[in-house]
């Protein structure tokens, strides 16, 4: 034990001593305080000015060289978003010569993890995977939470695109889709607001008039999946990956995807299940429905996109995207997706910022079911 | 199912796998031992290294950092009254006034033994019901979750004697924080001030560390006393004699661990609970059923069986609905599922199938790890009690540095650090006042589960919930029936609890008009947000308003009155509790404890400040301590951790005259430094927390 020495009272010296000590660093704090915002603007001001000339990329790569990278999943661990990060991660670190560190950040389907990326400093160390298709949808269903500018963010590119399936209880005594077409009792559809899943819900059941009921408020997909385990409803629809298992173990039963899966896991999966483009030329709809769900389907296909805040320097993007790339057709990228039924498929930055501005842009099919 | 059981522990008789155990099972020990590094962020930082691993080293360095980190979190909420994880938070509450008896040894020991012998239960239960884990999912619903919410916080709110309308506040302001930051369901950011850092809400480690980290320390460096109240050489016993005293008490008492670990286990099962949740069952059930359920909280060993008890078990637990639906219950097992999703499995029945040898194998991981961890922790139980004989201004600064660097790395943002110290000065403010920190805590932990649950019940079945959840409706009856219980209690001990809240009336009236006008400017923030977003904030703002009004207007008068009886000289009424006198021992408990009891009393009479210049003294030197707490805050963020808190606490060890002697000062500075940046070194370096400050 130590002996502390002396017990006496405090002499007004001693607390002179120690008050000034400590005076001087709790200004410092005050000052930390103040000056908070400006460290994240010096690494970008550095490098801004840059245009496309190869002097400027080579310094945009040079700046990269060493950094951290924190690349935002919007959704928790073992989720579709995360499991694309941490594919992708190590080999856009390699290309990069950076570490990049996948973070989570899960809520509001994934408009949470978005907001804090939008948020960010745009100096390139700070990205996310994004589920651009559902965030346009949010946006049409005029959903609050958003507070990002999507034809702002600064696109890296796409990694791929996953289907979509719509499941059933094993227990609700349908096996087919085209069941639901003559179903007269509502069905009840368990639904994380926000995202793909949630527009095809609404557009694909209000297009198709199969009466329905929403249990909203899961805050994830292991949320959703337990919701649906547990028999708050009877039906789902979600990206296929996260409901292998369940697929798989005959806890659910596929009865539409929405487009042909090709991954043989995923094949298997989805069963007798018809594709959306089936079901849509098996039944008559009018031609705004049909429309709605064409531009359902195209938006779903914007989807795992990769970007960083407003703003990020020309240059230092550029070298985003090329490594993101390269990063895409790495051989031990293309295993490790191929090992978790993540289908890759590589669409450039630029693709992917002009397929956001023509579907904002473009007038809203979809805006009738998904507002309903 | 034998033959499996065999096989699951045989597939690990490898010489990789066996060291990623022990390697998992060390880690999860350190950082559970060090606030603020959870459990989750290290295995976040295994996660990339998965990739390279087989299945069973993945299982095994997985869930032995798990099954090391929870005995180990213990460690600094009986010493420290800092729980390393906040699952923990249930141990401070016995755990830590035995570290002040003198009796850290023994805690400990308790606290190790009940760990593992809870998680061998778990196990045992694990085995049985591994295969019917399908029909438990369908058992609980979003009212059910509701309710045991609800009945979690009546229970752990009923820890002491303090009054209702006391513990409705603090309950309630830990929920208004909860709700800070990111709605979950719409995205939608609350009461963030447009600070993006707010947007991932506030975390319940620089709470915790605040409110218990910062104010003990506070509390220490004013006091220069050590944990321990009493003087350990006048002990009779030395720790290694508690250690032992302490496995054995928790092998006759076996049955208060028992009833935790199947409490734990069954709540594990149910995916969503979370330990925190568990935890706070367990403690508050063993306090209802315990004959001196009405001690818990003083110190007494069974409430620390009935706190540790569910702190294994309910990991184990919670590897049921992983393994056999993919349903995770805490963020731990969130991880360990996406590991496995890495590694090309699925979780679920597909895996119970495919792989049957796999989850015993999980279980003996736990099963192992769990035991070897305990068996660490007996081991260096008596060096770590020695802690708690560390004077506070010598012990200040590597807590301090530890609650500053957890704070960052809670969320790897400079915010965790303003709230640290924001949360630091509450504590110190509201140490006093008699509110319950456990209730403000399992506000803060729960409430977006609480939120979430409400919309979705809602959404399920509107008001008419009421008649669709039977077992709902049970867990409301038993949390009605347990605040009509604690209502009586209350009048009855009324001019007690009275006597104990006269300390400082001022400012308890000051605090709730702080709390009050605080509320209401939440409540019309509030009302700003859309419905599904606002109202279940605005309606707890609200609730929290009328109860700070209430106590503004209704006691002020009362409280003034006996206001006026306190004495002029000598110990202020009430606050001889400072340090909890042992309770009575059951019938049949060793005589030797009373001399433990004595000389702990005499000396806890000997040590308080005896007169109104003593207690003016401890002030300033309470208040010297905040302004170093600033200065290690604010080094750290402006020259980064690496300097500024080396450099701070170089300072303040130099300046410190609590050391007469220069030479012996300066040996104090230098191994204090040196201690200080390899702390900060290591939080940089090993766990990826980069920030070199605003210079």
């Amino acid at each position: 034990m130590i002996n502390l020495g002396r017990r006496n009272a405090m002499s007004k010296s001693r607390l002179k001593a120690s008050a000034l000590g400590v005076a001087v660093a709790s200004a410092g704090m005050l000052l930390a305080a103040c000056g908070s915002s400006s460290s994240s603007s010096t690494a970008s001001n550095s490098n801004s000015g840059s245009s496309s000339t190869t002097a400027a990329t080579a310094s945009a790569a040079a700046y990269f060289k060493g950094k951290t990278i924190t690349l935002i999943a919007p959704d928790n661990p073992g989720g579709d978003f995360d499991l694309y990060a941490r594919i992708i991660a190590p080999a856009l670190g390699k290309y990069l010569g950076a570490t990049v560190n996948v973070e989570n950040v899960n809520g509001g389907g994934t408009i949470v993890g978005t907001n804090q990326m939008a948020a960010s400093a745009p100096n390139g160390l700070t990205i996310s995977v994004v589920n651009t298709g559902g965030d346009i949808a949010s946006l049409i269903e005029k959903q609050p939470g958003q507070s990002f500018n999507l034809q702002k963010l600064s696109w890296i590119g796409q990694a791929g695109t996953s289907p979509s399936v719509f499941v059933t209880s094993p227990n609700s005594g349908v096996t087919k889709f085209s069941q639901l077409l003559s179903i007269k009792t509502p069905i009840k559809v368990v639904d994380v607001r926000n995202g793909t899943g949630d527009m095809f819900n609404r557009v694909v059941l209000g297009a198709f008039n199969i009466p329905h009921t929403f249990v909203t408020g899961f805050t994830s997909v292991s949320a959703l999946k337990q919701g649906f385990l547990a028999g708050d409803g009877q039906y789902a629809f979600e990206n296929m990956p996260p409901f292998l298992s369940m697929l798989d173990g005959g806890q659910a039963r596929a009865l539409l995807v929405t487009s042909q899966p090709t991954l043989p896991k995923l094949v298997k999966a989805a069963g007798s299940a018809v594709t959306l483009q089936q079901a849509l030329s098996s039944t008559t709809l009018s031609s705004a429905q049909s429309a709605a769900i064409k531009e359902a389907e195209a938006l779903s296909v914007l989807d795992y996109d990769f970007a960083g805040p407003p703003g990020i320097p020309a240059a230092q993007l550029s070298v985003l995207r090329t490594a993101f790339q390269k990063a895409l057709a790495d051989p031990s990228t293309i295993a490790q997706a191929n090992k978790e039924s993540e289908p890759l498929g590589f669409v450039s930055g630029s693709s992917v910022a002009s397929q956001v501005d023509s579907a904002i842009s473009a007038g809203s099919a979809i805006a009738t079911y998904v507002n309903g | 199912m034998i033959s499996h059981l065999l096989t699951g522990l045989t597939n690990l008789a490898s010489l990789p796998t066996i060291l990623l155990m022990l390697f998992g099972m060390v880690i999860g020990m350190l950082v559970g031992m060090l606030p603020g590094l959870g459990v989750v962020l290290v295995l976040t930082l295994i996660l990339p290294f998965v990739y390279h691993m087989s299945v069973l080293q993945t299982i095994s360095i997985m869930l032995a950092t798990q099954a090391g980190a929870y005995f180990a979190a213990s460690i600094t909420a009986i010493l420290l009254n800092t729980p390393g994880a906040p699952e923990s938070f249930p141990t401070t509450l016995d755990g830590f006034p035995m570290a002040k008896r003198g009796q850290a040894g023994k805690a400990l020991a308790i606290s190790a033994t009940s760990t593992w012998m809870g998680g061998w239960i778990a196990c045992i239960i694990f085995i049985g019901l591994i295969q019917l884990a399908g029909p438990l999912a369908t058992i609980f619903h979003p009212p059910e979750y509701m309710a045991i919410i609800i009945l979690a916080i009546v229970l752990i709110a009923q820890t002491g004697n303090i009054p209702l309308s006391k513990v409705f506040i603090s309950g309630l302001l830990g929920l208004m924080l909860s709700f800070v930051g990111s709605d979950p369901v719409t995205g939608v950011e609350r009461f963030t001030m447009g600070l993006p850092t707010l947007y991932s809400g506030i975390g319940v480690v620089p709470f915790a560390l605040g409110v218990f980290a910062i104010t003990q320390m506070v509390k220490m460096y004013g006091s220069r006393k050590a944990v321990a109240a009493v003087d350990l050489s006048q002990l009779g016993d030395d720790f290694s004699t508690q250690v032992r005293q302490g496995i054995a008490e928790t092998f006759r008492r076996w049955y208060h661990v028992a009833r935790s670990a199947i409490i734990a286990t069954l709540l594990g099962l149910v995916p969503g609970i979370g330990g925190f949740t568990s935890n706070f069952i367990s403690y508050g059930v063993g306090q209802k059923t315990s004959k001196r359920g009405a001690q818990f909280g003083t110190g007494v060993p069974e409430g620390l069986m009935s706190a540790e008890g569910s702190s294994l078990s309910k990991e184990v637990g919670s590897l049921i609905p992983a393994v056999a639906l993919g349903l995770p219950s805490g963020l731990g097992m969130v991880i360990f599922i996406a590991a496995l999703t890495i590694l090309g499995l699925e979780p679920g029945p597909t895996l119970l199938k495919g792989s049957p040898t796999l989850p015993y194998s999980m279980m003996w991981v736990m099963a192992i790890a769990g035991l070897l961890s305990c068996v660490l922790g007996l081991i260096l139980a008596p060096r770590l009690a020695r802690i708690t004989g560390i004077k506070g201004p010598f012990m200040f600064p590597f807590i301090i540095a530890l609650a500053t660097l957890g704070s960052f790395a809670d969320a790897n943002t400079t915010m965790g650090i303003y709230l640290l110290v924001i949360f630091g000065i509450l504590g110190v403010v509201v140490r006093d006042l008699g509110y319950s920190v456990a209730a403000a805590a399992i506000g803060l932990v729960l409430g977006g589960t609480f939120d979430d649950n409400v919309h979705l019940t809602d959404s399920l079945y509107g008001i008419h919930f009421i008649t669709k959840s039977p077992l709902a409706d049970v867990f409301f009856l038993i949390a009605i029936y347990l605040i009509i219980s604690a209502g009586r209690r209350w009048r009855k001990n009324k001019k007690e609890i009275a006597r104990q809240e006269v300390k400082h009336p001022l400012m308890e009236w000051v605090f709730d008009l702080v709390m009050a006008v605080f509320s209401i400017v939440y409540v019309i923030v509030g009302l700003g947000y859309p419905a599904q977003a606002g109202e279940i904030p605005v309606v707890v703002g609200a609730l929290a308003a009328v109860a700070s009004l209430y106590r503004l207007v209704f006691d002020l008068p009362y409280w003034l009155k006996n206001r006026a009886q306190e004495p002029e000289e000598g110990p202020a009424v009430g606050e001889s509790d400072a340090v909890p006198a042992e309770p009575t021992l059951e019938p049949g408990t060793e005589g030797e404890e009373l001399s433990t009891v004595a000389v702990m009393t005499r000396m806890e009479h000997d040590e308080e400040p005896r007169s109104r210049k003593d207690r003016r003294q401890q002030n300033i030197r309470e208040t010297i301590a905040i302004l170093w707490f600033f200065g290690v805050a604010a080094g750290a963020l402006v020259l980064g951790f690496e300097i500024g808190i080396p450099l701070v606490t170089f300072i303040y060890a130099m300046v410190n005259k609590d050391i007469p002697s220069v030479r012996k000062r300066l040996v104090f500075a230098i191994s204090a430094t040196v201690v200080t940046w390899a702390l900060a070194f290591a939080f940089t370096q090993l766990f990826h927390l980069t920030f070199h400050g605003m210079i």
